[in-house]
C-alpha cells in the first residue's frame, strides 16, 4: 500500500512539458522530476494547488492510494 | 541586519583576536620583562618578586599559553562557522562541529584557567624559603561566565542538529 503519483499521466493528457510546468508552478525541473517519480517525502499544499490550477485537475487525479 | 551580514561582520571581527593573541604572546616571549611586569601587576599573590628567576617567568608564560591556544582554536572554529553562515550555508553538520568545538574550547579554557592560578603560585614561589611557598586557589566570576557561555554554545550546537534534521526533511518536500 502506497501513494502513487500520476502526475506524468495528467501531464501527457494535457500535453504539457516538465520544463513548462515547473516554470509555471515555480519549482525546479529536477524537483518536478522527483515528484513525478514519487521520490519525495511530501508535497506542499501550495505546490499541489498550483499544479491543479495549471493542469485544471483535482488532487485525486494526481495522487492515488493503492 | 540579516544573518549573512552579521555573520560576515563577525567573521572579520574574529580575525582581530586570532591575530592579536598570538602577537601578544609572541611579544611577551621576546620581552619577558614586560610579561614579568604584567604578572606583578595582575597577580594578587604574596610573591617575593626578587626571588623569581627568569626561567620561572618563561615557565609561567608556557603554562598560560595552553588555555590561550585552546581559546584560539575555539575562536578559529567559530570564525569558520560564521564564514559558512555568511554564505547562507547554515544547516549542515560541519557547522555543528564548529560550534561544538568553540563550546568545548570555552569550557576547557574556563577549567584550565582555574587550574592555572595554583600552578602559577607554586612556580613563582619555588624560591621562597621553606614554609613560605604558596599554593593559591581562586575562582573568578569571569571563569564561571566563560564556562556558562561554553555550555550555552553546546546547547545551541545540539539545537542546530535538530534544525539540520528539520531542514533535511523540508528539502524532501516539493
Amino acid at each position: 500500500m502506497r501513494i502513487i503519483v500520476n502526475l506524468d499521466v495528467v501531464m501527457s493528457q494535457r500535453k504539457i512539458k516538465s520544463k513548462d510546468l515547473a516554470a509555471r508552478i515555480g519549482i525546479t525541473e529536477p524537483n518536478l522530476s522527483l515528484l513525478k517519480s514519487g521520490k519525495v517525502k511530501g508535497i506542499r499544499f501550495n505546490t499541489l494547488e498550483k499544479i491543479c490550477k495549471e493542469l485544471e485537475c483535482q488532487p485525486g487525479d494526481i495522487l492515488a492510494y493503492e | 541586519m540579516s544573518v549573512n551580514t552579521t555573520s560576515h561582520f563577525l567573521y572579520w571581527l574574529l580575525l582581530a583576536p586570532l591575530l592579536l593573541i598570538p602577537a601578544m604572546w609572541g611579544y611577551f616571549l621576546i620581552s619577558i620583562e614586560d610579561f614579568a611586569q604584567l604578572a606583578k601587576m595582575n597577580l594578587p599573590l604574596a610573591i617575593k618578586w626578587n626571588t623569581v628567576a627568569s626561567w620561572q617567568y618563561y615557565l609561567v608564560w608556557s603554562i598560560t599559553l595552553v588555555p590561550a591556544l585552546i581559546i584560539l582554536w575555539g575562536l578559529f572554529n567559530l570564525r569558520r562557522a560564521f564564514h559558512a553562515f555568511s554564505r547562507n550555508d547554515v544547516f549542515n553538520m560541519q557547522n555543528v562541529t564548529y560550534i561544538k568545538r568553540f563550546a568545548l574550547a570555552l569550557i576547557a579554557g574556563a577549567v584550565l584557567k582555574t587550574c592555572i592560578i595554583p600552578m602559577i603560585s607554586v612556580v613563582f614561589s619555588l624560591n621562597h624559603p621553606p614554609g613560605e611557598k604558596i599554593l593559591s586557589i581562586q575562582f573568578s566570576s569571569n571563569d564561571f561566565a566563560m564556562f556558562a557561555i561554553g555550555m550555552v554554545f553546546w546547547v545551541i550546537a545540539k539545537i542546530l542538529i535538530q534544525a539540520n534534521e528539520l531542514s533535511t526533511e523540508n528539502q524532501q518536500f516539493v
